[in-house]
């Protein structure tokens, strides 16, 4: 019985021990708080680096989502619903936008090689890219034309959640079903 | 529910064990604790399934919470099999079930250990970034990350009273299934601080700090997983019985013989005893004083008197023999007494 005691305590020790070191943990986390000004923050400050900065996005032809080709479109300034709202966040955040056109993998992989801070194209929450960065909660929905409902993200650099955010929170905003020709409206 | 209450009226019998009193309402309540056990891990794997989404963090959370079943179930389980009377077939009973049940819930928190340890350190060694981003609920844009950490704070609840509880049923009731299961349910909880506390380091930014404050909780787990795997199969091939901790030897196996050695016509006497997984059987070697055996019934009476000793110790046999068996070593080393 003794014994059975003995390991009682030591649990009861080992456990008041490990609360201690949580709570001095968790005092090393607030205290880092006012380091950086974000929350979530970005491991690697990629929302305070395009902020007043450069943005630069890939952009995959996927009409009408993102279109490098049409008329009065190019691989320099393409056009679509993605590219403009692109603009338009980064206006609210007073980013000037550098367009890189691409296919989605080799874009995908330069947004992985830091090479990219954002990639479009009407990419789907089904995508395969999510391996390389972060999808974005689902901005807007569409109806294909097997009548199957698409939910449509973008992808950013893996983990820069302060960056992610400031993205979904403006794009989560927009009302995009409007902008989307009537027969993919869901 | 109704059938519970009827059977603690009559006597709970382990094979040709009959309980006492206690540790039969002990076990009505170890009964009444691992079902709510269950039905708490399924709405737990629920619950995170559903918030997991294509986070690997939260997927390698729900399927450990599915390991974490097991210990209850092999409980309930093994209960059913060691409730039954010996057979011409099975002449020892049925009570290595709770053995086999004791290796399954080991086995389990071993797996839950190491699937914390290498799914935390590939993420780490790979220097996986979590994402993690808004979600919409109702209209209101909250960050993934705290709906993640207030899910793996709740479902902790439980696990943390059901750990405690068994921890303490489990020595009256010698059973280890139990004591494995209050060491699950401890990796469970700390699993799940873990996570919230890991998710809100993700959120200043350390990337690296979910992987590392679960490689470090899994070290613990693993520990403890590997303890009582070893106890488990120590029990299955014989090894001497043990208290319910797996640390020391059974007290018993000591008084055993230090009631027989203190009979007058007994020279020496050592106590060999295994443990079937809640119940013991017990052979005590006598060699009586000068080859004079007594009288049948006092065997007899001394039979009885050592079997009801203590509820364990129903299958006790006394064998007379010439000189202790060589090979048959004591199981108390002098420096343990």
């Amino acid at each position: 019985m003794t014994t059975i005691l003995r390991h009682d305590m030591r649990h009861i020790n080992t456990l008041r021990q490990r609360i201690t070191r949580g709570l001095v943990l968790l005092a090393v986390l607030v205290g880092l708080v006012g380091c950086t000004g974000h929350y979530p923050a970005d491991p690697e400050g990629t929302l305070d680096r395009v902020s007043g900065g450069t943005l630069r996005v890939g952009v995959s032809h996927e009409p009408p989502w993102t279109d490098t080709l049409g008329e009065g479109n190019s691989e320099e300034d393409p056009g679509g619903i993605e590219p403009q709202l692109i603009q338009d966040y980064a206006r609210s955040i007073g980013a000037e936008v550098e367009w890189h056109a691409g296919g989605e993998e080799q874009l995908t992989t330069m947004l992985e090689e830091s090479q990219l801070d954002l990639v479009i194209g009407g990419i789907t929450d089904e995508s395969p890219w999510s391996s390389k960065g972060g999808l974005t909660t689902t901005y807007a929905e569409s109806l294909g034309v097997d009548g199957s409902t698409s939910k449509h993200v973008m992808v950013v650099p893996m983990g820069e959640n302060a960056f992610m955010t400031s993205l979904e929170s403006f794009l989560l905003d927009q009302d995009i079903d409007k902008q989307l020709p009537e027969e993919m409206r869901p | 529910m109704r059938r519970d209450q009827s059977k603690i009226r009559e006597t709970t019998y382990f094979g040709e064990h009959d309980l006492p009193e206690e540790q039969q309402k002990t076990l009505q309540k170890a009964i009444r604790v691992e079902r709510i056990n269950i039905v708490t891990k399924v709405i737990a794997v629920i619950a995170i399934f559903s918030v997991a989404g294509n986070s690997q963090a939260m997927k390698a959370a729900w399927i450990e919470d599915s390991l974490a079943i097991l210990p209850p179930l092999a409980f309930l389980i093994a209960l059913r099999f060691i409730n039954r009377k010996p057979t011409p077939r099975h002449p020892y009973g049925y009570h290595r079930a709770m053995g086999i049940g004791h290796l399954v819930a080991a086995v389990a928190l071993l797996g839950f250990g190491t699937m914390l340890l290498v799914d935390s350190a590939m993420g780490l060694f790979a220097g996986e970034h979590p994402a993690i981003g808004l979600i919409e609920i109702f209209g209101m844009e909250i960050w993934q990350g705290w709906i993640m950490v207030v899910v793996s704070v709740i479902v902790v609840i439980p696990a943390i009273i059901i750990g405690r509880i068994n921890a303490k049923l489990a020595p009256p009731l010698h059973n280890k299934v139990l004591y494995a299961d209050a060491d699950m349910n401890k990796a469970d909880w700390m699993t799940g601080i873990a996570t919230a506390v890991g998710l809100t380091g993700v959120g200043f930014g350390l990337w690296w700090f979910d992987a590392a404050v679960a490689i470090f909780i899994s070290f613990d787990i693993i520990n403890d997983g590997y303890k009582n795997v070893r106890g488990g199969l120590a029990g299955l091939i014989d090894a001497r019985a043990t208290t319910t901790n797996m640390k020391d030897p059974h007290p018993l196996i000591q008084q055993v013989r230090e009631q027989v050695m203190e009979l007058d016509w007994v020279d020496e006497a050592d106590v060999r005893m295994r443990d079937l997984g809640m119940v013991f059987h017990t052979e005590v070697f006598v060699v009586p004083y000068q080859g004079q055996m007594p009288p049948l019934d006092e065997v007899e009476r001394i039979r009885k008197k050592l079997s009801e000793s203590d509820w364990k110790l129903h299958d006790l046999v006394i064998i007379p023999v010439a000189e202790l068996p060589e090979e048959f070593l004591p199981q108390i080393d002098q420096k343990e007494v």
